[in-house]
């Protein structure tokens, strides 16, 4: 597909890769395709119309233009993936109230990607609304700038001003791009295959009975999920982003190290990148951020995160594992605002120990749906019968493995240091990459967690 | 640039190259052990005491079908009363395995054993629950590696097949998950050097201790053989078997077909068992006339023949006894159709 590619001129490599996303699409379900057709459409003629009447000073009209992309996306996210939800809780508290209330039961299939394709063409609407953005003319571009394969079931959530000057403009591909998208292959491979897939097998075993393990085994499988978590989505990410270099395009980091995060906050600046600033830009900035009174920022704050949470899936215990985030950047904005003390090594070592076992625990309820099985994962926990169990050397081992990937690039804060130090070394590590991946996939197919959601 | 990116191509591939070119010193392949690729532990261990037999002596008989064959046919027991009767030596090998349908046994048979094997007769067992599923070897084998390479065949699957078949690096796809998992390696049943796996208690046994995890296999004889019969109930594993004649034919073999005895209470639970039994046995012998194939049936058209609970250790698989006497009848009936 690349030899074909490369060998395109411009415009016609835009046609190639509108027609490769809609195949690659389609070949999951080719019914939903048509959900992206209509995000796409609307949100063309809303860039189009709304840019036409802002600039003729009718902000009214420009208005009315961005509610209808709104609508419409969040009309095929509701629908789609939260009718259900609303539902049954509707129907769940009708029924605690005594009330009689029936809703037509659906069986509706999630879409693949639906969650990260609507948040990227609703920014695009916004930002042209906004004026930050002159809207796209050429429908191809657009098109692909909705539908573009790498990232389009999984993210990043890539903002308009970023990416579609990118589809605009010739791409100049140059040895480092396949060196760069090499290196982010391999380490997405490694992250997804190598730590997520065999580190999630592990963990499965003691979330599917948390009743029956041992304290050391829960908590190793809570370590155990949280690499697969990380390895899987930022495995993904990276595979995304190495693939979309190979052909020219740069797409955002989605993560920095979440684990090396000091606090939560500096978590949330780290994990799902890509995410995290769009709730920040769509949804906190414009509910006030911190602009207001300490309460006001509290109340955006766990809006945001609740909101946050909800995004990842239709069910309580997302809203659940939101809401604590939310908690705890409130709690971590009080801390900070009543206290002064120097940064030192020691406090970030101890911060980064402390963030990384809350938001370890916090995966917990974010992987277990059932309430029970939350609180037998926290009882067990509770127990303190922690004694020796191979599980450990398994934990220890995907650490190790995911701090040799982690490691070099924070502390060179370069993410492509094998690279650029190393360029020749590159072609055997990718090759050794190949290898461990080869013995390490059992032939079994376990596909990423978010795209889900 | 297109010269830089070529050497990055060559690194790469040489490397994974050096890394099969590894696997294969001896020291270093022991070091790092094939998984088991098959869907069962059973088929290597067969692949293992086929490969020993063939270095001492040729395999005249081959016995294919499910783990009924695996457990109610005695290889040795067969050899010592065919070669008594036939005034020659014979020496037969079990395949059978656990839990396949008709169209898994072509896929093993196709793919395997008659690349192994090249055996005078193969001998196919069937029971009645066999012939009437329509279930195909692509969905039993969903989730393991080889089988499912075979049964989709296309580039994909043969491209699959074939690095399972010549790469000692792909042989080892997993093995790094497994160690990492502590998984304990997949065993199959004990088996002698022929193929044949040892046998459980009697369903006698298993029914006076009440504790026996086989006495599941006596729950189900209450449901008996009761559902609609018609033409078309076995149409799906009569087309099967054609395909495996045809295989064994191409291979050179002689086919067999041989009607597998069930403990008679399910078809007799069911309200018109007995013309039901007759039924199958009537389609397997009009279907074995039309293509020329041999049918043996040791139970003589009668489904109370095999009925004693000491022959068997669950509905349709037998103890030492039951196979015991199988094999004995099944190598009488084979001496006076061939010798």
């Amino acid at each position: 597909m690349l030899i074909v590619y490369y060998r395109l001129t411009h415009r016609w490599q835009n046609v190639f890769l509108l027609i490769a996303s809609y195949v690659f699409y389609s070949a999951w379900d080719y019914r939903f395709l048509s959900l992206i057709l209509i995000s796409t459409g609307v949100d063309y003629l809303v860039g189009l119309r709304a840019h036409a009447a802002r600039e003729a000073g009718r902000s009214k009209v420009a208005r009315r233009f961005l509610l209808l992309s709104v609508c419409t996306n969040l009309g095929i996210l509701g629908f789609f993936k939260y009718y259900g939800f609303f539902v049954d809780s509707a129907q769940s508290l009708a029924g605690d109230l005594g009330l009689d209330f029936v809703a037509p039961s659906l069986t509706i299939v999630l879409p693949v990607g639906i969650s990260f394709y609507t948040f990227q063409t609703m920014s695009y609407a916004i930002d042209v609304y906004r004026g930050k953005l002159a809207p796209t003319r050429n429908l191809v571009d657009f098109a692909v700038y909705v539908a573009f394969f790498p990232q389009l079931v999984a993210g990043p959530i890539e903002r308009a001003t970023h990416l579609i000057p990118q589809i605009q403009s010739p791409r100049a591909i140059s040895l480092d791009d396949i060196r760069e998208g090499l290196l982010l292959i391999g380490t997405g491979l490694i992250r997804k295959v190598v730590i997520a897939d065999v580190a999630g097998t592990i963990a499965d075993t003691y979330f599917s009975a948390p009743g029956k393990a041992s304290s050391t085994q829960l908590l190793m499988a809570a370590y155990l999920y949280s690499m697969q978590i990380y390895g899987d989505f930022s495995g993904y990410s990276n595979i995304a982003r190495g693939t979309a270099r190979l052909m020219g395009f740069d797409l955002i980091r989605n993560f920095h190290h979440p684990y090396f995060a000091v606090s939560v906050a500096d978590f949330w600046r780290r994990w799902h990148i890509s995410l995290s600033t769009w709730l920040r830009d769509y949804l906190y900035i414009p509910l006030g951020g911190n602009r207001g009174s300490a309460r006001r920022t509290q109340i955006n704050l766990m809006l945001t995160m609740l909101l946050g949470g909800l995004w990842h899936g239709a069910s309580w215990n997302f809203v659940i594992w939101g809401g604590l985030h939310g908690i705890y950047l409130v709690v971590h904005r009080f801390v900070r605002s009543h206290r002064r003390a120097q940064a030192t090594k020691i406090g970030a070592i101890f911060g980064a120990f402390l963030t990384f076992h809350v938001v370890t625990l916090t995966w917990i309820p974010f992987r277990l749906t059932a309430f029970s099985d939350v609180a037998a994962y926290f009882e067990g926990l509770g127990r303190f019968d922690f004694s020796y169990d191979p599980i450990l050397w398994s934990a220890v081992f995907f650490a190790v493995v995911l701090l040799l990937i982690d490691g070099p690039q924070a502390i060179t804060n370069d993410e492509y240091v094998l690279a650029r130090r190393w360029p020749g070394a590159l072609a055997p590590a990718f090759g050794i990459v190949l290898i461990v991946v080869l013995l390490t996939s059992g032939g079994v197919q376990t596909p990423f967690i978010y795209f889900q959601f | 640039m297109s010269r830089s990116v070529g050497r990055i191509v060559v690194g790469i591939i040489a490397t994974v190259l050096l890394a099969e070119g590894l696997l294969r010193i001896p020291a270093v392949a022991d070091a790092v052990p094939e998984r088991n690729p098959y869907y069962h532990g059973g088929v290597q261990e067969r692949i293992d005491a086929l490969e020993a037999l063939q270095a001492e002596s040729d395999i005249d008989v081959l016995f294919i079908g499910s783990s009924v064959v695996r457990s109610n046919v005695s290889p040795h027991v067969f050899d010592d009363e065919a070669s008594i009767a036939l005034g020659r030596p014979i020496t037969s090998f079990n395949v059978g395995g656990s839990g396949l349908h008709l169209d898994s046994v072509r896929l093993l048979y196709e793919r395997l054993w008659s690349k192994l094997a090249e055996p005078d007769y193969v001998v196919q067992f069937v029971r009645y629950a066999e012939l009437r599923s329509d279930k195909t070897a692509q969905e039993f084998f969903a989730n393991n590696d080889i089988e499912r390479a075979w049964a989709e065949g296309g580039i994909a699957g043969s491209t699959r097949s074939f690095l399972q078949e010549h790469s000692a690096l792909y042989r080892r796809r997993g093995v790094l998950a497994a160690w990492l998992s502590h998984e304990k390696p997949q065993r199959g049943y004990k088996i002698d050097d022929r193929g044949h796996s040892e046998s459980k208690p009697s369903l006698s046994e298993a029914l006076a201790t009440r504790d026996h995890s086989d006495i599941a296999g006596y729950e189900a004889i209450a449901s008996g053989y009761g559902d609609p019969l018609d033409e078309e109930t076995f149409a799906t594993g009569l087309a099967v078997l054609e395909q495996t004649a045809q295989l064994v034919e191409d291979s050179g073999s002689v086919y067999v077909i041989a009607n597998m005895p069930e403990y008679p209470e399910k078809f007799l639970a069911a309200p018109d068992g007995e013309e039901r039994y007759q039924f199958y046995l009537d389609t397997l012998e009009e279907f074995a006339r039309e293509h020329g194939i041999v049918f043996l049936d040791v139970t003589g058209g009668d489904a109370n023949d095999f009925s004693a609970m000491e022959l068997y250790s669950d509905y349709h698989h037998f103890t030492e006894t039951g196979a015991t006497r199988l094999s004995k009848d099944l190598a009488l009936a084979f001496a006076i159709t061939f010798g």
